[in-house]
This record gives C-alpha cells, sequence and structure tokens, in this order.
C-alpha cells in the first residue's frame, strides 16, 4: 500500500514514498538560490524540468514500481503559486494515468505530522517555523478535530526575516545557516522585542537591525537579531505549554533546522518538565515524505478527492484542514 | 513581618508566590532569570517589564478599572494584593454580563492608553462577589497607538471566540477611539490571512 508524495511549495521539488508510515524514500531536487533570491518562475521551470526524473528516483529508491502506488498526495499550500502548480499537475498526471486517488496536502499539517510521528510525541503542541510561517498550534476536537493556531507572527515569518537581513548585508545564500555562523563571535546589542501574548512581530526587529548595518559589526547584528526573534518564539511557545498544560513540544519546519533554536526551547521546555522533540534535518527542510505521510493518513482514514477538487491554495491556512484520523 | 513565600503558579514569565504583608494576604510576582537567552537581554526584559507592569497597574487603579493594589516593586518583582478568585482560562462559556465587561475593561484601558498585551480570559479575574479584574499588565505599553490597540481587541476575539460578541459591542461604547481601532483591526486581519509565503521572493526578472 505504498503512496507518493509530491512537495513543491518553494524552491525544493521533493518526492517520498511511504509505506504504513514508513519513510521507503525521500528524494530532493533543490533549485540553487542566488544572492538575488527566489524567482518564481525561474523556480517553476527548474521544477518541471527536474520534476520527472525526481519522482523516478525517488521510486529506484524505494524499490517500488509505479504501478504498485496506491494513492498520490502533493502539496496544495501554502506557497508560491506557480511553483506548487507544477506539483499539481505531475500529481495530477499520474493519478489519471494510472487511475489511483489524488490527495491534496497541507504543507504546515504535513510538517507537523511527520515530525509528531517519527518523534512518537503523543499529546504535544507545536512550533512551525518556516521562512513564510511562524505559529504555535496545538490540536482540538471541536467542532471537528483540527489544529487551531495558539499564536503567530503578525507580519513576516522569521525565516524570511532572518533572509532579508542577510541579503540587506549582502551575505551568502543559504542566509539561514550563514547568519547563524557569523552570529557565533557576536555580542548582543539591544533590539526591539514584541511579544503579545502568544503571537509575535518581526518587522520593528528587521528593520532596527537593517539600520544598524554598516555602524555595528555584523556578528554583532547577526547575533542579535537571531538571539532576539528566537527569544521572542521561545516566550510565546512557553505562554503557550503552561496555558494549554501539555508536557510536549515538536520543533518543525524549515527554521526548526537551527541548533541554536533547539537549543533554547530545549532550555525552556526542561524548566518546566516539559520535552522538546525535532526530527532529522531531512524532514524539518521541504520533502516529499511529509506529503506522503499525510496522503496516507487521508486514504487510510477513507478520504477521496476528485480530481477537479485536487487545485493549490497560496493561502491555504492549516486551521482550515479537517484531521480525520 | 513577612511570612515564607509559597508558589501558587507559573507563568510564562514569572513564579507567583503567596506570602503576608502586615498581615493581609498578598501576591508576589517573580520574574524568572532564563539562563537559554542572552544575560543581556534577559535583564532587561525582567527590569523593563516590572517597572512598566508597576507604572500600568498605577495608571489603571487611576482610571478606575479594577486591578490589584500594588503593595512593593523590587528590581524584578513586584508585590501586589491577593485576588480571591480565578481566572476565566478554564471557563467554556463566558456569560452576557462577563463578556460586557470584558469589553468595557477593555474600552477603559484604552481611554486611559493603556494596552494590555496580553488581553485574554487568563488574564481576567473575577472574585466571590462577581467583580471582574484585569492582572498581568507584564506586556502592556502606555501609548495611544491604534495599532497596539487593535492587537488588544484581536487577541481578547482570538481568546472569547464566539462570546466576542457581547465584548465588543461593550468596547464600542466605551473606547472612545473605536472607530478609528476597529478599522485597523479589520486591517491587522487582513493582512495575517493573506500572508504570503515569498521566501524572499524577487519580483519576476523577465
Ligand atoms: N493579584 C493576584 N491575585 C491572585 N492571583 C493572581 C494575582 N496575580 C496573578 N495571579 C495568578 O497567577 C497567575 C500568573 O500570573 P501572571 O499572569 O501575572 O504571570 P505571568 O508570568 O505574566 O503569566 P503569563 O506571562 O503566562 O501570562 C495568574 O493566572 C493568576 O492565577
Amino acid at each position: 500500500m505504498a503512496v507518493l508524495g509530491i512537495e513543491s511549495s518553494a524552491h525544493t521539488f521533493g518526492v517520498g514514498v511511504i509505506e504504513n508510515g514508513k519513510v521507503l524514500a525521500n528524494f530532493k531536487s533543490m533549485y540553487k538560490i542566488s544572492d538575488k533570491g527566489l524567482v518564481p518562475s525561474k523556480v517553476a521551470d527548474f521544477h518541471s524540468r527536474n520534476g520527472k526524473r525526481a519522482i523516478e528516483a525517488a521510486l529506484k529508491k524505494s524499490g517500488i514500481d509505479i504501478s504498485d502506488i496506491k494513492g498520490i498526495g502533493y502539496t496544495k499550500g501554502p506557497g508560491i503559486g506557480s511553483c506548487l502548480r507544477t506539483g499539481q499537475l505531475a500529481a495530477k498526471s499520474i493519478s489519471l494515468a494510472y487511475s489511483i486517488p489524488i490527495f491534496p496536502v497541507n504543507h504546515a499539517l504535513a510538517h507537523v505530522e511527520i515530525t509528531k510521528h517519527i518523534c512518537g510525541a503523543k499529546n504535544p503542541i507545536a512550533l512551525y517555523v518556516s521562512g513564510g510561517n511562524s505559529q504555535i498550534l496545538a490540536l482540538a476536537e471541536n467542532p471537528y478535530k483540527h489544529y487551531y493556531v495558539l499564536g503567530e507572527t503578525f507580519d513576516i515569518g522569521v525565516g524570511n526575516m532572518i533572509d532579508v537581513f542577510a541579503r540587506a548585508a549582502k551575505l551568502k545564500p543559504a542566509w539561514g545557516s550563514t547568519v547563524a555562523r557569523i552570529a557565533e563571535s557576536g555580542k548582543y546589542i539591544q533590539m526591539p522585542y514584541t511579544v503579545k501574548g502568544m503571537d509575535f512581530t518581526f518587522t520593528g526587529l528587521l528593520t532596527h537591525a537593517v539600520k544598524q548595518i554598516g555602524s555595528r559589526k555584523i556578528e554583532d547584528i547577526s547575533f542579535s537579531i537571531q538571539e532576539t526573534a528566537f527569544a521572542m518564539l521561545c516566550e510565546a511557545t512557553e505562554r503557550a505549554l503552561l496555558l494549554t498544560r501539555k508536557k510536549e513540544l515538536i520543533l518543525c519546519g524549515g527554521v526548526a533546522q537551527s541548533v541554536r533554536l533547539r537549543s533554547m526551547l530545549g532550555g525552556m521546555c526542561s524548566s518546566h518538565n516539559a520535552k522538546l522533540h525535532f526530527a532529522p534535518d531531512e524532514f524539518n527542510a521541504d520533502n516529499g515524505a511529509m506529503i506522503a505521510f499525510v496522503a496516507e493518513k487521508m486514504m487510510q482514514s477513507g478520504m477521496r478527492f476528485s480530481i477537479e477538487d485536487a487545485d493549490t491554495d497560496q493561502h491555504y491556512r492549516i486551521d482550515k484542514v479537517r484531521v480525520g484520523w | 513581618m513577612v511570612k515564607t513565600p509559597k508558589k501558587i503558579s507559573e507563568g510564562a514569565e514569572a513564579d507567583i508566590y503567596e506570602s503576608k504583608l502586615f498581615g493581609t494576604r498578598c501576591i508576589i510576582k517573580q520574574r524568572r532569570c532564563k539562563s537559554y537567552i542572552p544575560k543581556e537581554l534577559d535583564e532587561s526584559l525582567r527590569e523593563r517589564r516590572t517597572r512598566t507592569e508597576a507604572r500600568a497597574i498605577i495608571r489603571a487603579a487611576h482610571a478606575g478599572i479594577p486591578v490589584p493594589r500594588l503593595l512593593m516593586v523590587g528590581v524584578d518583582s513586584i508585590w501586589m494584593g491577593a485576588i480571591k478568585g480565578d481566572t476565566f482560562q478554564g471557563k467554556k462559556e463566558i456569560p452576557q454580563n462577563a463578556q460586557r465587561v470584558f469589553g468595557e475593561l477593555l474600552g477603559k484601558l484604552h481611554n486611559a492608553d493603556i494596552s494590555h498585551g496580553d488581553f485574554t480570559k487568563a488574564n481576567l479575574m473575577s472574585d466571590k462577589t462577581g467583580k471582574i479584574f484585569v492582572i498581568d499588565f507584564g506586556l502592556a505599553n502606555i501609548t495611544d497607538s491604534y495599532e497596539e490597540k487593535a492587537l488588544d481587541l484581536l487577541l481578547l476575539k482570538r481568546s472569547l471566540g464566539k462570546d466576542f460578541g457581547g465584548a465588543i459591542k461593550a468596547y464600542k461604547k466605551t473606547a472612545v477611539s473605536y472607530i478609528e481601532v476597529c478599522a485597523r483591526l479589520s486591517e491587522i486581519e487582513l493582512r495575517g490571512r493573506y500572508q504570503e509565503r515569498t521566501m524572499a521572493a524577487e519580483k519576476d526578472e523577465e
């Protein structure tokens, strides 16, 4: 009962194969971001050229023939429209060619669910941090089972904030890891810190940090913007943990690859006897396995979608998704 | 004079102790030291928030808003009168009259140019007589900014869900600049909903 999943919400075209929750393949083909950033039409071009090869590579790795695939999932959103459509198109063609059901998957939900599964978390809240997203999530049973947003960024995602800062400072991509490396030798300078309960904003911090470029050491600004942003995430998450009285936190999404963020959250969790979970990096970065994982769950719980329903939605919010398992 | 404090609760920033000062029950809010964030940030947050919290409590009390009585302020601790009662956090349904009071209290805070910063069920307490108090001014700001005030409303809306109806009605009757604040609230909500995942995307070059 293997299921294929295609992820193409941004610069990664990922293809994964899952069988009963087991990851058989998790192949990625990645568009290399230049100093200019991500040009949607070029990335979409790249995806359409490499998509077929990526699907073949994943199948080969899994040792499963395409005719034995029982379902296909793809990222419906959120993401960049033109990129999402490349994955959607590939999934639709496979669904039609092999007469297998198709599953539109929410990208954020996939990050949360695969992490929960891999780490064996039972009843956690989740901090989902990526380029454009930063949300604190928990499962609710009413009116139907879904993830609701306890808190989130009021403006930009934490990943984007670091990217924009790094580009303004003319640093080299991949920006997240470059800033992290430079920050290692930095000292703390005061920065705007804005938390409202379980919500937070990053533009004030970003604007201030960018203004310091040239007059302060880049190491110090890098250190301070990163520490401040992560401390804000930590505080909002801490409030959510205490309010929900949960004892588990899962960290997921691209920024979950940050060693510093993990250690801060680890410190916070242990001060409340809570446990922090995070998955290996291949699942924090965008990947196809997580899409296949959720698609399989959707299939096993009996959900079905017509080919006309297999659309994309750039702003597809996680709190709109019914969790049927 | 002072009884050994007993820890009764843990917030995201502070440990809450109960003690006695000059014979009356009091609450000590001691901001916790967080070893996992830079020391400079930790210290400045604790000191700054303790100062604003004390200032906001006094300002709110002057404006006639039920708040804990301020007794003593340390560098990172506040001693205040204890409210005998519970927060509304665990309550599934908020009765109409409480909804109305929430809206009025927020309106009054805003009229006094106090934005609360975490105006949710968890920070509203009712005592035995049913009188409703606003607590936890740790994230408050003394400001006339519509944005900050709109964020208070947004947090209350999220926290109350379907019970927000009575609160917003009362807020509109109380807050002097409710038109500007509500307009700003709609703007913020749109911003959130249509937030795009752009990854520092450039415009297409061609
Ligand atoms: N004056 C008071 N009288 C009685 N109980 C109080 C008083 N102040 C606080 N408490 C209790 O202590 C809890 C935590 O207080 P408070 O919200 O001020 O701490 P905090 O660390 O700022 O919390 P958080 O940041 O998580 O919102 C409250 O929810 C309430 O139960």
